[in-house]
């Protein structure tokens, strides 16, 4: 009963002119900065706080989390109709996102995403009222051997994904991983392959590399074909929401998503990213027709989208709940929240009900505001490609610039970017998949981290990978991952005798 | 040929702007020189090391909006985040030292000086003034055996390296107290390094650790929500907010040690300048706004001026040095 009237309550709040008016700039921006590559939530958060300075704590609140969950929505537009991921969480989308456009259809995958971004942005939403005291504590369950084991776990998902080659993928994987070592180590702070420039103590940034390999490799190769790209034509865009038996094929993906996506995004880390990569995998094993994943599926875009989505919700649980924030963006959000003089924590929803909860709910009605506006302004979205590629490759560089510029403000990342569109250009021609490199560079640091921290709590004893039941579940997960393509090659060979590539 | 007897007029012209800038910007600094009295006569800005949200920006955020009466002039906050606070430090290093241009620095400062930053001396800045001091405090699950700092010591003399501490950073203010700690009591500890001095709360409350490394601001929450104990805290006396709580000193360990944040200037700024700037902060900080946000954010005053400030941060210096040479940390 409480909690309806806190609803209710919170509801009254969201629907104040200055509430709504604020709510409505904050999802603004967040789409805005969710658009332009490399700037994600983390900018447009940071751009946000300063603003709050001095406002209400309730109008101020709810427009940075308009930003956070905005920025999570606007991500998907510049990977499906240039290649060009915004953040971690984004790249999953231009799997199939971009083919699509490659064959005429970005309408229909940006509405595909779009759907899936509000269905997966609701429901976790929803998720936060109905389970929040509940699930806080998984995120307290997770210790340093636990996340080593799941982000193991999603390193071999996203290498068995590929489909050509495994080898390839690995290789990716690895290049990845050494990017990875770049910079402090995490544990003695000795700086490792920094040849003594303090640009690169830091390590890499992951927005950095993804504008190279994806925006600036994607240009350059598209330079091979200019005559192509120079006659393709847009096509007319007659279909944006998918028909009905199309719908019923996202649905799965899209619910799966959303589980995934808030359980993962309850976990402190990178949730959004893990959990997009997890989602994608499992829509692609579950799927109909493996076969047409990154090659234009709605299927994989709505599990992609669904699942960054929906890790916004998880990740609010532990910040609202344990002052906990769980991804880069959280953070920043929690930093704003101690700006406007309010302490996420234990004891939060104690002392701050109607805060918490008109946050929770102005969730909803963003979300709705957000769907609106991109049915709204989705066909004005598409024109821009039909823009001369001449232009708006060149608009692409200069927008990638930026990116990489705002980073550090410093011209290194400018260069490290163009060396890293160079490298990407050169892995794509010779088909080595692109997304293993991404989720090891974002993820590699954390798995580095956690396996040597679990180690030094267990005093080097590999015993503390098999201690809890949440690792034995997610290494039995892991074996049978590995176990049953074996096992169906096997019984395939018995049956039909087809030929295996090792 | 009119064109390209225009065009190198338009480059000569240029090339005299460029020339007759360079001198005046030379020219500038003389004049800055002079004129002491009349600062500050345009806007100030303080540099932060971090994004929007983080301690030490908003109390950079909270020292500009109430400062500004106090200095007469508006006082902007600029983030410069990256490479450990190198790109802040690096950037305020590169202005003129005219008192214009200020740092937000916290005690990450004198690790840094001794690890990442080695190029740096310690008088590469000028300190203005000490706000605030946030004392360092273990802090323990709920279900701990250990009640005080005794068990604890008396735990971990018995089992050296067994009880596993852990909080922000490998080469963080952090990092060094608690390795100043076990010296000080003579103890083993292993030190687990974490992204953020949350998660080591955390990983207390969820049993993968055994003591949080922290500061009683950060505890606080779960202090009063009952998941945390705190064994100590480093500070002179105890603090208001704990009375139960004892002091390392009093509980026998000569260990004083705090997370401060304060404002810098460019080492070589002229002396009535600092004071200046001084004056104005210390205003700041007996402003009834400000003390009102020290209580809600659970700061403790801790004011130095500029003299107190250099001693203090000088012998931290040579403390965090010897700490880093027994223990090869960042090496």
């Amino acid at each position: 009963m409480e909690t309806i009237q806190y609803l209710v309550g919170g509801l009254a709040n969201t629907f104040t002119f200055q509430t709504l008016l604020y709510l409505i700039i904050g999802v603004l921006v967040g789409q805005i900065v969710g658009i332009l590559p490399g700037l994600g939530p983390v900018t447009g958060l940071a751009l946000l706080i300063p603003m709050t300075f001095g406002m209400d704590p309730i109008p101020a609140l709810v427009m940075l989390t308009g930003v956070y969950y905005g920025a999570m929505f606007g991500g998907a537009l510049t990977s499906i109709m240039f290649n060009t991921p915004g953040d971690a969480a984004a790249v999953v989308t231009t799997f199939d996102g971009y083919p699509l456009t490659k064959q005429g259809k970005a309408g229909l995958a940006i509405g595909t995403a779009t759907i899936g971004s509000t269905l997966g942005g609701l429901v976790s939403a929803v998720l936060i009222v109905l389970l929040a005291p509940l699930v806080a504590k998984l995120a307290l369950a997770f210790g340093p051997a636990e996340y080593t084991i799941l982000i193991a776990l999603s390193f071999l998902l996203i290498i068995g994904l590929a489909s050509k080659s495994k080898v390839k993928s690995g290789i990716s994987a690895l290049l990845g991983l050494m990017l990875a070592l770049i910079g402090q180590d995490p544990i003695t702070g000795t700086p490792r392959y920094t040849f003594g420039h303090f640009e690169l103590l830091q390590g890499i940034d992951f927005v950095v590399v993804a504008l190279g390999l994806f925006a600036i490799g994607e240009i350059i190769s598209s330079l091979e074909n200019y005559k192509e790209m120079k006659d393709q034509k847009v096509g007319k865009v007659t279909k944006i929401f998918p028909n009905k038996q199309e719908f019923k094929q996202i649905l799965g993906p899209i619910r799966n998503g959303t589980l995934i996506g808030f359980v993962v995004g309850l976990l402190p880390g990178a949730g959004a990213t893990i959990s997009s990569f997890l989602s994608y995998s499992i829509a692609k094993k579950s799927s109909k027709s493996p076969d047409s994943f990154g090659k234009g599926n709605i299927e994989g875009v709505a599990a992609s989208e669904s699942a960054n989505n929906g890790s916004v919700g998880g990740a609010m649980v532990p910040m609202l709940t344990l002052g906990i924030p769980g991804s880069n963006s959280t953070a920043v959000l929690l930093g704003g929240m101690m700006i406007l003089g309010l302490q996420p924590g234990p004891m939060f929803f104690t002392n701050y009900p109607e805060i918490a909860w008109t946050v929770i709910v102005s969730m909803f009605v963003g979300i709705i505001i957000l769907f609106l506006m991109n049915t709204l302004l989705l066909r004005g979205f598409i024109q821009i490609l039909r823009v001369p590629y001449s232009i708006l490759a060149v608009s692409i560089i200069i927008l990638a610039f930026l990116g990489a510029f705002s980073v550090n403000r410093s011209m290194f990342e400018v260069f490290l970017m163009g060396a890293f569109g160079c490298l990407g250009y050169f892995l794509k021609k010779n088909d080595y998949p692109l997304a293993p490199l991404v989720l090891t560079l974002v993820l590699g640091g954390l798995l580095e981290q956690n396996w040597r921290r679990a180690l030094s709590i267990s005093d080097g004893s590999y015993i503390a990978f098999f201690q809890s039941p949440i690792s034995i579940t997610l290494l039995v997960i892991g074996l049978l991952v590995i176990v049953i393509p074996i096992f169906k090659k096997f019984s395939k060979k018995q049956s039909g005798g087809k030929e295996i590539n090792v | 040929m009119k064109r390209k007897k225009r065009l190198s007029f338009v480059i000569l012209m240029v090339l005299l702007c460029l020339v007759i800038s360079g001198c005046s910007s030379n020219a500038n600094g003389e004049s800055a020189k002079k004129s002491k009295a009349d600062f500050p006569n345009k806007p100030v800005t303080i540099i932060v090391n971090t994004n929007p949200g983080s301690s030490v920006d908003v109390m950079a955020r909270k020292v500009a909006s109430i400062g500004e009466k106090y200095l007469g002039q508006p006082i902007v906050v600029e983030n410069k985040p990256g490479g450990d606070g190198a790109v802040a430090m690096g950037y305020v290093l590169n202005q003129k030292n005219d008192g214009y241009t200020l740092w937000a620095g916290t005690k990450t400062l004198v690790g840094a000086l001794n690890t990442t930053l080695s190029h740096y001396k310690v008088d590469s800045f000028q300190p203005v003034i000490r706000i605030q001091d946030d004392p360092f405090a273990l802090g323990v699950s709920k279900d701990s055996p250990f009640n005080n700092l005794d068990d604890l010591i008396m735990f971990a003399k018995e089992n050296p390296g067994k009880v596993k501490i852990g909080g922000f950073g490998s080469t963080s203010a952090h990092t060094f107290a608690a390795y100043e700690f076990m010296d000080k009591a003579s103890i083993e500890m292993t030190w687990i390094p974490f992204d953020a001095g949350s998660d080591g709360i955390t990983n207390v409350m969820g049993g993968h650790i055994d003591v949080a490394h922290s500061n009683p601001s950060t505890m606080k929450q779960f202090v009063e929500s009952g998941d945390i104990k705190i064994l100590s805290v480093a500070s002179e006396e105890r603090l208001t907010d704990f009375p139960d709580v004892g002091t390392y000193k009093e509980q026998g360990i000569d260990f004083v040690d705090s997370q401060w944040r304060g404002l810098f200037v460019k080492g070589g700024t002229p002396n009535d300048i600092v004071n200046v700037l001084h004056d104005a902060l210390k205003k700041t900080m007996e402003d009834p706004e400000f003390i009102e946000y020290m209580k809600t954010s659970n700061q403790y005053d801790g004011y130095m001026n500029p003299e107190e400030f250099q001693n203090s941060i000088q012998k931290e210096y040579e403390a965090t040095k010897a700490i880093v040479e027994k223990n090869g940390i960042g090496k």
